[in-house]
């Protein structure tokens, strides 16, 4: 009697244990990933402001062309500077997040969008120190982040702010805060971009440039693997929204 | 005193005058010096400037021919040729840098303290100095570097991991295609600081990093030059001021030490994390008037008028001495003569007129001291002879003594002085006879009273003896003939209004007389003797002698009244002898009538400049 007592009670457990674990296989099975494409403008402004004439005699005493080559035009890598997020009701994603960096003498993405409370890291791969500051914001103050190191950040408060760097006038970005993030996106240079393990759900894709969301459109996940999203026209100059 | 006084206040005023051009003169080369500091800060920085723009220069012309160099150019090539993502060839890394590590060398002065050699995309290839960077680290962002990638050579000042350097950029161009630039960077140092003062005429030069001082240099040559700390005291005010803030130069900003400097930010992108130079000089300010001198040279005190300035010291010193000795050493001597005068008895009092000022004053005051305390020594020596003679001749009788004597004054003595009107030249002169006049003998300026009576002798000084021979051998006939005629029951005396000095003397001459010589008494007081009664004929006869010496006493007192009046240049015509005595004896009148006074004694003396008559009741 005893012993088929037992017998109940460990068939009990293991089939609660059983039901858990195939739930949480099915709901990450169920997971997938949203594509899309952006249809970047050529002519989308730099978040780095072009420097007035007044300002340029105070930046150098010289700058003149070589004489050999001409000189080539200004180049816009979109990819650092556009953030594109989902956010809405669901879980955080737990795919595989693009990584905040400070990268040849930039922030990228220099678009940075964190969720509230949670941890971020912004990692220095060049090789100079950079003092990272959100102006206005005391979570994120100037503080040194030596070459090769990452500096961890968490925001507890939903805003939006301008970032800077102490040391480098040229370096530029804008932080949003918000409540929603599920997941961020890793934008390439031919403007495709993919959110990983994003669970069933309804969310809004969001894709900010600077200080103003310059596109934003509804998502639906469903059980699908993969969920590939229309290409997505880019404002220039879209008003900002919180989101 | 007053032309000393005036001369004093003019040296004063001088003085002042001298003071205050020596401060306003300190005062504005204290101006001018800042003025002067101020302008020379500003022609600094337009040196430094055009010395830094020079050097930018040369950095940009120095790196040419490594952007030239065909290793160079090959390397960045095949750096830049490589696949989107991937790692660059360690090879080629390591090639580069040992070849741009030895082109930089061969730069000599203006070899790189940090050099990299970058890609098209501005990722490091290459690194000469510094700390090795991490794999995929670049530099594209940075202004420099784009525009070198653009195809510009250009100069910028960097904040690099905590130094600060001087940056020069050249692009690489190969095969027709720009494949990299060289970036080219000098650390700003002490060496680079003295480099730039040595070219500076005498300011001091820091180069900061927000408020520390990186680098810093002082002309050796300038004494109070500002040092590297002085220079960093004023930095986080001067960095918090809108001129930095806006790319200008500051204000010129005073140091602890005494120095003046002006702040800027550098040119170049390192102006963002507040990179900037300071330019110093020192500001000798005078402070203090006398610090003049100690900026005036040896040629300086040799053009200065030495004999003028010495001669005029003189005149100043001269003319000063003039002064005191003629307004205060000369009167003052005058005063001590008419002093020893007065204490030998040559005269009986000062003359006021003949002194001026406080002298004057002085002199008046004097007098009118001697008669008070001649005044109150005669009350006093009056009430003595009271005493002395009870005690000599014991208590006379009721009968007899009573109606014979006297003494002026009440119990305590009292006298009350009585100021008469002024008499004018013509109208009712008023004198009196001072007791000091009657014992010396008058002043020399003052005539002699003429005697109203020859035997009378002068009236001794109250409470000192007569100066004159003793009465046994002074007989005065008609004194004598009296005290002869009296003998011994004979009382000798004066009526109730004769009991005064005078008329006491005459009395005790009277006595001793005919009492012989003195019972045992040298004293002359003493020695008066009182009788109990008095014979007619003796009262008679004292009744006039009173009367003459009154009208004696009267022409004393109009001479001494008509000769004070010339002292003073007032003027005596027309004032007669008859008038004045009319005045006095009516004056007298009405003191004795008001005061019961048995006697009334006239002093002439200066009041206000002015000769005044004072009269005396003595109540005897």
């Amino acid at each position: 009697m005893r012993q088929v007592l037992l017998g109940t009670r460990s068939r009990r457990t293991l089939a609660v244990t059983l039901v858990l674990v195939l739930s949480a296989v099915c709901s990450s099975a169920l997971a997938g990933d949203v594509r899309g494409t952006l249809t970047i403008p050529s002519d989308l402004a730099s978040m780095t402001p072009p420097i007035a004439d007044a300002a340029l005699a105070r930046a150098r005493y010289w700058e003149e062309w070589n004489g050999f080559l001409d000189p080539r035009p200004t180049r816009l890598d979109p990819s650092r500077e556009i953030a594109v997020v989902l956010t809405g009701d669901g879980p955080v994603s737990e795919g595989e997040q693009p990584r905040l960096r400070m990268q040849n003498g930039s922030l990228s993405p220099a678009t940075v969008v964190a969720r509230i409370g949670t941890g971020f890291q912004i990692q220095n791969d060049d090789g100079c120190s950079y003092e990272i500051f959100a102006e206005g914001l005391e979570e994120l103050s100037p503080v040194q982040t030596a070459p090769g190191m990452a500096r961890p950040i968490t925001v507890s408060t939903a805003g939006h702010w301008p970032l800077a760097d102490r040391n480098y006038p040229h370096v530029h970005g804008y932080l949003h805060v918000i409540a929603d993030l599920v997941a961020r996106a890793q934008v390439e240079p031919n403007g495709s971009y993919v959110f990983h393990d994003v669970a069933p759900g309804s969310y809004t894709l969001h894709v900010f440039h600077g200080d103003h969301e310059a596109a934003s459109t509804p998502v639906t996940v469903g059980d699908q693997h993969e969920l590939v999203v229309p290409a997505i026209q880019v404002q220039a100059a879209a008003p900002a929204a919180a989101p | 005193m007053l032309f000393t006084r005036f001369w004093t206040l003019i040296l004063v005023l001088a003085a002042v005058a001298g003071l205050s051009t020596a401060m306003i003169g300190a005062h504005i080369i204290d101006e001018r010096t800042d003025d002067e500091a101020r302008t020379a800060l500003t022609r600094d920085r337009f040196e430094l400037e055009t010395i830094l723009k020079l050097d930018a220069r040369s950095r940009i012309d120095a790196i040419a021919p490594l952007a030239a160099q065909g290793d160079i150019r090959t390397a960045l090539r095949e750096a830049s040729g490589r696949a989107a993502g991937a790692a660059i060839d360690t090879a080629v890394a390591t090639r580069l840098r040992v070849r741009l590590g030895e082109l930089n060398a061969q730069l000599a002065e203006m070899a790189g303290d940090l050099v990299f050699a970058v890609d098209k995309d501005g990722f490091i290839v290459a690194q000469v100095g510094g700390v090795a960077p991490p794999a995929g680290a670049g530099l594209g962002a940075f202004p420099l570097v784009r525009r070198a990638l653009d195809g510009y050579v250009r100069d910028d000042v960097w904040v690099y991991n905590g130094e600060v350097f001087r940056m020069a950029a050249r692009p690489v161009v190969e095969g027709g295609q720009y494949v990299g630039a060289i970036i080219h960077g000098k650390r700003v140092d002490d060496a680079f600081a003295q480099r730039l003062v040595s070219r500076l005429s005498g300011a001091s030069l820091g180069f900061f990093l927000r408020d520390q001082v990186i680098a810093s240099a002082m002309p050796e040559s300038v004494a109070g030059a500002p040092r590297r700390d002085d220079l960093a005291a004023p930095l986080a005010e001067a960095i918090a001021t809108d001129a930095f803030a806006a790319g200008d130069l500051s204000e010129p900003m005073p140091l602890a030490t005494g120095g003046v400097a002006v702040y800027a930010p550098v040119i170049g992108s390192a102006a963002h994390a507040h990179v900037g130079y300071s330019l110093g000089r020192p500001r000798p300010l005078l402070g203090s008037p006398l610090a003049i001198l100690d900026l005036a040279s040896g040629s300086d005190w040799a053009s200065l008028p030495w004999p003028m300035l010495g001669g005029a010291a003189l005149l100043l010193f001269l003319i000063t001495m003039l002064s005191i000795w003629l307004e205060r050493d000369r009167p003052l001597a005058r005063f001590r003569v008419a002093a020893d005068k007065l204490g030998k008895r040559d005269i009986d009092r000062f003359v006021p007129p003949e002194f001026g000022g406080a002298l004057r004053t002085a002199a008046a005051s004097i007098n009118e001291a001697l008669d008070k305390v001649q005044d109150q020594a005669a009350a006093g020596a009056v009430r003595r002879r009271a005493a002395d003679l009870d005690s000599i001749l014991g208590k006379a009788p009721e009968s007899a003594s009573t109606p014979f004597f006297g003494f002026a004054g009440d119990k305590a003595g009292a006298s009350k002085d009585f100021d008469l009107p002024i008499v004018p030249p013509a109208a009712s002169p008023a004198s009196a006879l001072s007791p000091a006049k009657a014992m010396a003998p008058p002043p020399a300026q003052a005539p002699s009273p003429p005697p109203a009576r020859p035997a009378a002798p002068p009236a001794p000084s109250p409470g000192r003896p007569a100066p004159g021979p003793p009465p046994s051998s002074v007989p005065r006939p008609g004194l004598k003939s009296a005290a002869e005629s009296a003998l011994s029951s004979t009382l000798i005396g004066v009526g109730a209004g004769a009991t005064e000095g005078a008329g006491m003397v005459q009395a005790q001459a009277a006595a001793r007389f005919s009492l012989g010589p003195p019972l045992g008494d040298e004293d002359d007081d003493d020695g008066a003797t009182m009788v109990a009664r008095v014979p007619e004929e003796l009262l008679k006869k004292a009744g006039n002698s009173e009367e003459a010496e009154q009208e004696a006493h009267y022409r004393e007192v109009f001479d001494q009244f008509v000769s004070t009046k010339k002292q003073c240049n007032e003027a005596t015509s027309g004032l007669t002898f008859d008038k004045f005595v009319v005045t006095l004896r009516k004056n007298r009148e009405q003191i004795v009538a008001k005061h019961g006074a048995a006697k009334v004694r006239f002093t002439v003396y200066v009041k206000e400049g002015k000769a005044a008559l004072k009269a005396t009741p003595i109540k005897e």
